[in-house]
């Protein structure tokens, strides 16, 4: 079987042959730790997640247990190559030309308009984190929010993840603080998945769906079809993820706005998630 | 922000439309690209060059919409019932057919025998040899429905004496068709005699003048919601018009009863009565209404350069003619086909005469055939399987260039039936359109044998994707 | 023996599944010869040729023949039925994917998917031009990989591409990669900071894979199509690309590479990348040009890398020797052909060639024409030899052919030079189809010298491919620039040898 595999996790897949553990496994995809990397096996059609090797034919190519492995560009079972990368993907997004903030209103109005709860998140997180973004207080928007959420990824990381990469993809300077911040706590605070999420959210790099909401608010593309896709992922989690490349790329944008056409981050409570109608400029 | 307008172009793409060499395809989806190949042939060989320049025609696209505006823009409604004589200006010895121009020594059985048939009806000839004697020595003068703003089912005659129906459309142009006779032996299937002509005379003195006091007082009935509400009600408009049938009584009874005692003009009880009586016997009795409609709407985009938009469809029993938007009044024909279907009793493949009619009008504007996916009671009279009927009108979306606004089918998800057929993609795709028709006995006289499905000649088509050719002005 | 010519009237498959049902056909025991074909003037006279005179009978370019000779009723039975099954298979495949009816035109493809935001066209070129329309009606970019489409064509496609802000890849565009994504011939790629513009798609691949050698990524190849660049067309693609790769930031570099463009173009061109935000380096495959080699180490400078020396397979310098006799080079690539007549030409002197001499018809080669004891470059993949029949990167069986042929005459060449290229799209074992021919070779005392374009990715597997061509007894080369010097340098010592004795 084929498939194709991001460039995050090709010095992984091109290496010698090492054996995998497997730290979860669903329906969709399997988790292999190589060597203390994580490599995402996941089925034809699945989400295709920056440290992901998606299979390219019918089902899924290998059957959680013993003796997978990884290297010389596929995924081993029982010695034989069950799925060899035919194409390389790079989940990173960059936008040096920045933002259109007239999309970045339209994408507040799209994403607020549609709630999503989780439980298990701290009130009004979504705003907080912007407000610790403003403040300079990384470290503690990453203390509170990481970990919490229901799931493999919980949807504090969703809303991390959202907001670095898009900080990254901008390139705005408050990536520093909030990588070094999630990097230091990731690996404690949270699954091993979600972590490397986190990682390759610090690099800029996103599943496409997110990766296509960034490049339509850069006016590449259609903004309501991509918000839609993405606020599909998952249960919560593409809501939140959009929620936080909200955050991240409000924040990118500086503060050019005029007190008063900013978002109203108060109409997003990610507990109950109601009400949300509003937001924009 | 990008100021290129190809920037779309720089992502990995997540789905390709691939039209040739399976191997790109197979390239492609070993990426994990969703693929989606084309089913592409060649066109006709004697075909390739005047497609390119048919396809390079800058008028093609506008051309085409504006045939599309216009046709769909046509609110038909039905107005008024009364004789041919002054409504299509024929008189002693002439008689209007269907489908393309044809003569008594090319006609076939059906058609010859319809002729017959209105001979006797009008008294011009006592008798079948007499009548036919008459039509043999040229006397009389047959001209096609088509170019008198008219339609008729199967042999299509229309004779001076004849009611019609006469539909408008709002901007007064109007078109007529004939009144249906119904099932059996009639005159439409060439069938002639003492019962053919005492029902035809039934329906001038009685049947006509009924339904059109009824329709005075009534007012104009939408022809174009009638159509609608019939499509969701499972008729396709062609071989099955049962719904509008009961939908079309539903509207008029109530004129008709008050028509009894209308002094002067009144009817008699028993006259309405038996009107209601041969509409109930006859579920295609709508039938001639929703053609008098498509012709309405078909008319509409005639005579717009650059446009390869079918105008008509078109069977006289010997030849299958259709006419295109961009080139005017001609006819490009081809030898009819026989349908292929279901045949009634003992009638069998060989008793069977070549397709006729002008009731492919119904398939020229989506019904019909083409709205098959919203009818599959149908199958049951044409043959086949009811996954083919949805089958059909999918691959009719193939040919044609737009979906009709207004008629929708309920199991597509109220999509607008296959609406526009593009001689261009009839060619390109080598599929020609699919029409449910009614099947005429071969030997005059016989009438109805059977009903099933048929196509048009694919070189009708490709002839006038040649003319179409010879009128793209510039080089491109 | 029985024969059976079947003539199935307005019944098409496109030829390189009429081939594949051909070959499976051909596999059965007791089966002599089997021939699937459209029935066109060419492949009547082929069947003709090949002892089916009925085949002359009848058949138009519209109907399919099939014609099978075997060894008994049962045996020809099994062929036909054994082409039957391949060629409904493939229908059928393509009808169970779809959701809705299969597509039968463009413009229904594309009404079924709204997301697929390209067209890949390789219909026979004289289709082209209407299917590359309908895409662009449809808002699809486009490319083109049929060839023999007429310029006029182009032109009209691309003007109406750059009024509706698509692009037109092509025509005769091999190459195109799109965020990783290969489209036509394409060597798997890890995306990186590159950007290529290319009017030749054997030339891309090359670059391609001499970066990936030295571990820099390519994110697109953009093909725009060999003719992109003349006078006629005006560099129309090429311009809409270089302004769109330009605008993506995670390009970092961009190449054009081309064959010397028509002067007045190549001045817009030039114009258009000195105002480009990101470096634009101009690989122009020509005489008295860099080579493609030295346009990747142009590329990796202006990243601050440096191109490690491109790897080669070859054996001892001792055993690196030929039987005397000039040089032929059999390219399935039309820019691999040019650099090696160019490196050639500049080693050897004059070189005949099919590859046009816009100034020297004099040593203009038809690829049938006997090169007289000189030294000759065929490019095999050319429009005219193609017309019919699957490029040889598709199925390379011609080249490996003329070259058992070349070792076997007797006034043949010392050494043949030739092309393998690997990637999607391309035969999955090449290495297996020159096996013998390379032997065969060896044998004779003719040297063979190979360019593999390839990638460690590449389906068919980089090492696996050289090792298995080496052991064939070829010297391989990822540069093409450096396999046309080896050859060169060969023949050279060859004639110093001859000339000592």
């Amino acid at each position: 079987m084929n498939g194709v595999a991001s460039v995050l996790v090709r010095d992984v897949l091109t290496g010698p042959v090492r054996p995998g553990s497997v730290v979860a496994a669903g329906r969709a995809a399997t988790y292999l730790d190589v060597d203390g990397r994580l490599v995402a096996v996941v089925a034809p059609g699945g989400v295709r997640l920056p440290c992901a090797v998606v299979a390219s034919g019918d089902g899924l190519p290998l059957a959680a247990g013993p003796d997978l492995a990884v290297g010389d560009g596929a995924v081993h079972q029982d010695g034989r190559r069950v799925l060899s990368v035919r194409r390389w993907f790079d989940p990173r997004v960059r936008l040096e030309a920045g933002v259109d903030p007239a999309a970045v209103a339209r994408f507040a109005a799209l994403v607020l308009a549609l709630g999503r709860a989780d439980p298990l998140l701290p009130a009004h997180a979504a705003e907080r984190l912007a407000r610790d973004l403003a403040a300079g207080d990384a470290w503690d928007a990453a203390a509170r929010l990481l970990g919490r959420g229901t799931g493999l990824t919980p949807a504090g990381d969703d809303l991390v993840a959202g907001a670095l990469a898009a900080l990254r993809a901008l390139g705005s300077p408050a990536a520093d603080d909030l990588g070094a911040a999630v990097r230091a706590l990731a690996l404690v605070a949270t699954s091993r998945l979600s972590a490397a999420l986190l990682e390759a959210a610090d690099v800029g790099a996103v599943v496409p769906e997110a990766a296509a909401v960034l490049r339509a608010l850069a006016g590449a593309g259609g903004l309501a079809a991509a918000t839609d896709r993405l606020v599909a992922l998952g249960h919560t989690s593409g809501w939140h993820l959009a929620v936080g490349l909200l955050v991240g790329v409000s924040h990118a944008q500086g503060p050019r706005r005029r007190s008063g056409d900013g978002i109203r981050w108060e109409s997003t409570d990610c507990v109950t998630g109601t009400p949300v109608g509003g937001g924009g400029a | 922000m990008s100021s290129s307008p190809i920037a779309d172009l720089l992502v990995p793409p997540e789905a390709v439309i691939t039209v040739g060499a399976p191997t790109l395809d197979e390239a492609l989806a070993a990426q994990g690209v969703t693929t989606v190949p084309v089913e592409w042939r060649p066109p006709p060989a004697g075909s390739v060059a005047a497609v390119a320049a048919v396809t390079s025609d800058p008028r093609l696209v506008p051309a085409n919409r504006m045939a599309i505006e216009r046709m769909t823009a046509v609110r038909p409604r039905l107005v008024d019932v009364r004789p041919a004589a002054g409504l299509v200006g024929i008189g002693r010895h002439q008689l209007l057919h269907a489908g393309p121009p044809v003569d008594w020594d090319t006609a076939t059985g059906p058609m010859r025998g319809a002729i017959i048939g209105a001979c006797l009806y009008e008294g011009w000839a006592d008798t079948p040899d007499a009548a036919e004697a008459l039509a043999a020595s040229g006397a009389i003068e047959l001209a096609p429905c088509h170019d008198h703003a008219s339609v008729g089912p199967m042999a299509g005659i229309v004779s001076p004496s004849m009611p019609m129906w006469v539909l408008e459309d709002t901007d007064g142009r109007a078109s007529r068709s004939t009144l249906n006779e119904g099932l059996g032996k009639v005159l439409r299937y060439g069938a002639f005699g003492e019962a053919v002509t005492e029902r035809l005379r039934w329906m001038e003195r009685v049947l006509g003048p009924v339904l059109a006091s009824a329709l005075r007082r009534h007012g104009p009935v939408d022809v174009g919601s009638l159509i609608a509400s019939m499509v969701a009600m499972g008729d396709e408009g062609h071989n099955r018009n049962r719904a509008g049938t009961s939908l079309l009584v539903r509207a008029l009874a109530p004129d008709m009863v008050r028509a009894v005692d209308g002094g002067a003009a009144g009817h008699r009880a028993d006259d309405v009565a038996d009107v209601l009586a041969f509409i109930d016997a006859n579920d295609h009795f709508l039938l001639n209404v929703v053609m008098g409609a498509a012709k309405l709407v078909a008319d509409a985009g005639r005579g717009i350069a650059g446009s390869t938009v079918v105008v008509a469809m078109a069977r006289n029993g010997t030849e299958f003619g259709i006419r295109v938007a961009g080139t005017g009044d001609r006819w490009f024909t081809a030898p009819a086909a026989v349908p292929d279907g279901l045949y009634l009793g003992g009638f069998g493949p060989d008793d069977a005469n070549a397709d006729i009619g002008d009731s492919a009008i119904t398939e020229t504007v989506g019904l019909g055939g083409f709205a098959m996916a919203g009818a599959p009671a149908i199958v049951q009279l044409v043959g086949g399987e009811v996954a083919d009927a949805r089958t059909w009108t999918e691959l009719m979306y193939q040919v044609t260039l737009a979906e009709h606004p207004g008629w929708a089918l309920p199991p597509l998800g109220f999509r607008g039936v296959p609406f526009g057929i593009d001689v261009l993609r009839v060619v390109r795709t080598g599929m020609a359109p699919i029409i449910n028709t009614g099947i005429a006995g071969r030997v005059a006289g016989t009438g109805q044998v059977g009903a099933g499905l048929v196509h048009p000649p694919l070189d009708c088509f490709s002839a006038a994707v040649a003319a179409l050719a010879a009128l793209v002005e510039a080089p491109r | 023996m029985t024969e059976i010519v079947r003539v199935e009237r307005g019944r098409y498959h496109d030829s390189v599944t009429l081939m594949r049902a051909s070959a499976a056909a051909r596999e059965l025991p007791g089966v002599e010869a089997v021939i699937a074909a459209m029935g066109t003037e060419l492949n009547r006279t082929l069947l003709v040729d090949a002892g089916f005179p009925e085949a002359e009978r009848g058949a138009t370019a519209d109907d399919l023949l099939i014609a099978v000779r075997a060894d008994g009723d049962a045996a020809a039975h099994e062929a036909l039925a054994t082409v039957e099954r391949v060629l409904t298979e493939r229908r059928r495949s393509a009808v169970a994917g779809a959701q809705e009816v299969a597509p039968r035109s463009v413009e229904a493809a594309a009404a079924q998917s709204p997301d697929a935001g390209v067209v890949v066209v390789s219909v026979p070129g004289p289709h082209a031009y209407v299917e590359a329309a309908a895409a662009l009606r449809a808002g699809r970019h486009v490319m083109v990989f049929s060839d023999g489409v007429e310029v006029a064509a182009e032109v009209a496609l691309k003007r109406v591409a750059a009024a509706s802000g698509r692009l037109v890849m092509g025509p005769d565009c091999g190459t195109a990669i799109l965020g990783g994504v290969g489209l036509g011939f394409a060597n798997v790629v890890v995306p990186g900071p590159v950007g290529l513009v290319a009017a030749s798609g054997t030339g891309a691949q090359q670059l391609c894979c001499l970066l990936d050698g030295a571990g820099i990524g390519v994110r697109h190849v953009v093909g725009v199509g060999g003719r992109d660049l003349s006078a006629a067309v005006g560099g129309a693609s090429t311009l809409a690309a270089l302004a769109a790769l330009d605008d993506d930031p995670a390009v970092e570099v961009i190449a054009v590479v081309s064959k010397p463009p028509d002067p007045e173009v190549a001045a817009v061109v030039t114009a258009t990348a000195t105002r480009c935000r990101t470096p634009v380096v101009l690989a122009l495959v020509g005489p008295g040009r860099p080579t493609l080699t030295d346009a990747a180490a142009e590329i990796a400078a202006t990243l601050g890398l440096r191109l490690p020396e491109p790897r080669a397979w070859m054996p001892p310098s001792a055993g690196d020797v030929s039987r005397p006799g000039p040089v032929l080079g059999l390219f399935s690539g039309g820019t691999n052909a040019a650099e090696a007549l160019v490196v050639l030409e500049d080693r050897l002197g004059p070189v005949r060639s099919n590859v046009h001499h816009d100034h020297d018809p004099g040593r203009r080669l038809g690829p049938d024409d006997d090169p007289g004891g000189g030294h000759a470059v065929l490019d095999l993949g050319d429009d005219e030899l193609t017309a019919g029949r699957p490029h040889p990167m598709i199925d390379p069986r011609p080249v490996a052919d003329r070259l058992t042929a070349a070792a076997g005459a007797s006034a043949g060449p010392g050494v043949v030079l030739l092309d393998v290229v690997l990637g999607h799209g391309a035969h999955p074992d090449p290495a297996a189809v020159f096996g013998p021919a390379l032997s065969a070779a060896r044998t004779a005392g003719v040297a063979t010298v190979v360019t593999l374009v390839g990638t460690a990715g590449d389906p068919q597997g980089l090492e696996r491919q050289a090792q298995a061509l080496f052991a064939a007894g070829a010297s391989i080369h990822r540069s093409n620039a450096r396999a046309a010097e080896h050859a060169a340098a060969m023949v050279a010592g060859v004639a110093g040898l001859v000339g000592e004795r």
